[in-house]
């Protein structure tokens, strides 16, 4: 590479850093409460590491820690996090066909490295008509996942220090997410319908003593009605524009 | 499965992020055409409603048991806290530590325990 100290070079790198700067002022702080709470339930602080490394999902690694020591089991863990992490399978549909010019071990690591926020600025540059740059993508998620990364071991090594969580208001770190990553989603009418039905099967079924698969059932079966919900009354908009969300009648 | 063994962990680890890493970067490689109409639709519905199937009973069973009393439950005024807050911020991380420090200042108040 040698590039790599061109002024092309270095403004990509700038391009990329600015981009990352605000995803990592928040990531520090979350993936401070994931190291705090994963030592605490008893996991070492090389795994709470590796986790944040291997895994960088800011609600999958959450939703890992609180199942699997709750005693939930290896399948429902898995299967929680699995349908948790559903949403990135349609944010790597929207990002595929902007990706092509990454080959091989590149277009890998730009997948791994999909999160929430990374999707968001990622996406919001390529719909602007921005021209792929590798060293600023992955200058971006580089240093967005060494603020993940960062984050966790700082929370890791304290996690053994702190003794109660609870005046820190960090047991509701999970909570508080989950909400932040919610109301952005209730966009339209059935998106909200979705959030009310999920939310009262889970509750429902974990009420029935299905405790370990509210989750993954209420999330199927309230996307489902939904999706039937909005097939059946948009069938003229689903024919003429297949493929688009039709969120355009409610907000018209 | 014993959660604390370490051995165990690991396995639920590795598998996790199997969980995490494959919706991701599938679609990158084998999802270059349109997938069906159907399951667009499926999956756009599915953040909405896995987050709230996530956060109810968390703010619905807090000690562990059924309390949906407001008087009694922190976690469910903070619920309904961090939804105004989030609604009317518009901001992701200045959402999360609205609801901890929420929670933190009423615990700290004596509030609610």
């Amino acid at each position: 590479m040698d590039a790599t100290n061109s002024p092309a070079t270095i403004k990509a790198v700038r391009v990329g850093f600015g981009r990352a700067l605000p995803i990592m002022l928040g990531y520090a702080p979350v993936a401070f409460a994931f190291g705090v709470l994963a030592t605490q339930s008893g996991m070492p602080i090389w795994l709470a590491t590796a986790t944040s490394i291997l895994m960088f999902a800011g609600s999958g690694q959450f939703i890992t820690i609180s199942l699997w020591f709750a005693g939930a089991g290896l399948v429902s863990t898995a299967l929680a996090v699995f349908v948790t992490n559903l949403r990135y399978f349609l944010m790597a549909v929207a990002l595929a066909p902007h990706v092509r010019p990454l080959k091989g071990l590149a277009r890998l690591i730009f997948g791994w490295q999909i999160t929430d926020e990374l999707f968001a600025v990622h996406i919001t540059a390529f719909q602007q008509g921005w021209e792929l740059n590798k060293t600023a993508i992955f200058t971006a998620t580089s240093c967005a996942q060494l603020a993940w990364v960062g984050g966790t071991v700082v929370g890791a090594l304290c996690g053994s220090m702190v003794s109660d969580v609870r005046p820190l208001g960090l047991d509701y770190a999970l909570c508080g997410m989950f909400i932040a990553l919610l109301i952005p989603q209730c966009t339209d009418r059935l998106h909200i319908i979705a959030a009310i039905l999920a939310s009262f099967f889970s509750v429902t079924l974990r009420l029935a003593g299905l405790g370990q698969w509210n989750v993954v059932l209420g999330t199927i079966l309230a996307a489902t009605i939904c999706t039937l919900l909005e097939t059946r009354f948009s069938p003229m908009e689903n024919k003429a524009f297949a493929g688009t969300s039709s969120s355009g009648e409610e907000q018209a | 499965m014993n959660p604390t063994s370490l051995g165990n962990m690991m396995i639920c680890i590795g598998v996790c992020c199997l969980a995490t890493v494959l919706p991701r970067i599938l679609p990158l490689y084998a999802f270059s055409r349109e997938l069906p109409t159907f399951v667009k639709t499926w999956l756009n519905y599915i953040p909405a409603a896995v987050m709230a199937a996530l956060v109810a009973p968390d703010l619905l069973f807090y000690g562990g048991s059924f309390n949906p009393d407001p008087l009694d439950n922190i976690f469910l005024v903070a619920g309904v806290a961090s939804m105004i807050f989030a609604i009317v911020s518009k901001n992701f991380f200045a959402t999360i530590v609205f609801a901890m420090a929420f929670v933190a200042g009423m615990r700290y108040f004596g509030l609610y325990v």
